[in-house]
């Protein structure tokens, strides 16, 4: 829910821990205390999606939740979240964009040590769009005041034995019915892809087809659907940007475009997820589908320069449910 | 109790001939990242080390994918 610094800080100091997502001032103005942040003023509240500047988005952390810790982590010790997070519980990680810790994460944590195991949820910070390029998205240890546009900050927590957690995702892309293509090199830019075979330059292919870029990629994971946003093109530089990398030899297709993403939305996410502890949506999603004063449901959370469920995601709604055994 | 590594359809699944589309994705990931692995070296070792993994992944969350497991080893998929 968002609530103003007054109510947040009176949360804080009743002992409450939080995970924030806000302006930079508002999250600086908070006292001490058990509770992590990060920077952004796009929200999904219960009334709808909204824009603001004047208030904290508040997540509350369960009363049932035995323990935890927060812990920042720089680009090299990124690797150790799995290992630090705790076997039966989750981790509420915020990275912030534009950063090394962020294009570290977003390449390598597939391949991380228990990634798969440990329920990491988490979102990449941001900044107003107005203000890119102008201010850095940070993160905030609350219990420190330590803010940062360089390091991660990730909060561990310890469920009780009879509960357990689980990741889940609501990807309103499929796949559409064009042409498969293949790149032979990883990262958050491209300038050559395979098309049947063929090596083309990739630029030129969006454009001869007049691609429009709001439909992200979408790779099918043996099952699972996993989207890479397209950022810019880059006609003078013939390079194609993404806010995630896209992998070597993973067959991608462009996605079926959306009509109404709020309608996708309601369909889209499960029934019965009466116990989410924690969610985010992207602001793609929020500024392709005009979001703003619209509902998704019932999920709210921060907008997000990019969605964390294990590894990063893009255009992807992503929340942690909490189970009895 | 999930079947022991020598059900040939552990195979199936790490080698992506079986799809599982589980509702929890990490265990759609976690199969995706073995295939990947026994695409660049499908030596038999290759391929028991990725069944053995997803094995013991899988046994650990049990509760989270049975009712999708069982639908996959009791022969409806």
């Amino acid at each position: 829910m968002l609530l103003s610094v007054e109510k947040v800080a009176e949360k804080i100091k009743a002992g409450k821990t939080l995970y924030l997502a806000g302006d930079e001032e508002l999250l600086k103005a908070l006292p001490k205390g058990k509770w992590i942040g990060g920077t952004i003023p796009y929200f999904m509240d219960d009334y709808g999606g909204k824009s603001t500047s004047a208030e904290i988005f508040v997540t509350e952390q369960p009363d049932y939740v035995s323990g935890c810790t927060i812990k920042m982590y720089q680009a090299e010790e990124l690797e150790n979240i799995p290992e630090d997070s705790v076997e039966n519980g989750f981790t509420v990680l915020i990275i912030p964009a534009l950063s090394e810790v962020h294009i570290k994460y977003a390449n390598e944590a597939p391949e991380y040590e228990k990634i798969y195991d440990r329920q990491i949820i988490g979102w990449i910070s941001g900044v107003d769009l107005k203000d890119l390029g102008k201010v850095t998205p940070k993160v905030i240890n609350g219990e420190t005041g330590e803010i940062s546009d360089k390091k991660a900050v990730a909060l561990h927590a310890e469920l009780p034995l009879d509960m357990y957690a689980t990741i889940g995702i609501v990807n309103i892309f499929k796949q559409g019915n064009g042409d498969a293509i293949i790149f032979d090199n990883e990262g958050f830019s491209v300038i050559d892809c395979y098309i049947k075979g063929k090596k083309q330059n990739f630029c030129d292919y969006l454009l001869d087809n007049k691609t429009d870029l709001k439909n992200p990629l979408v790779a099918d994971y043996l099952g699972a659907l996993v989207n890479v946003s397209f950022q810019s093109i880059d006609e003078k530089n013939k390079t194609v940007n993404f806010y995630a990398p896209v992998f070597k030899g993973t067959e991608y297709k462009l996605a079926a475009p959306i009509e109404n993403y709020v309608t996708k939305f309601d369909e889209s996410i499960p029934k019965g997820l009466d116990r989410i502890v924690f969610s985010c949506n992207c602001i793609l999603n929020y500024l392709y589908g005009e979001l703003e004063g619209k509902k998704t449901g019932n999920i709210t959370g921060p907008i997000t320069f990019g969605e964390i469920a294990h590894q990063l995601l893009n255009q992807t709604l992503v929340y942690l449910n909490i189970h009895n055994r | 109790m999930l079947p022991p590594t020598t059900n040939p359809k552990w195979e199936k699944l790490v080698t992506g001939q079986i799809q599982a589309n589980f509702r929890v994705f990490a265990g759609n990931m976690l199969l995706n990242r073995l295939s990947r692995k026994i695409k660049m070296d499908n030596s038999k070792q290759s391929v028991n080390d990725a069944v053995k993994e997803a094995h013991e992944y899988f046994n650990k969350h049990y509760a989270v994918y049975n009712e999708e497991l069982s639908k996959i080893f009791n022969g409806r998929l």
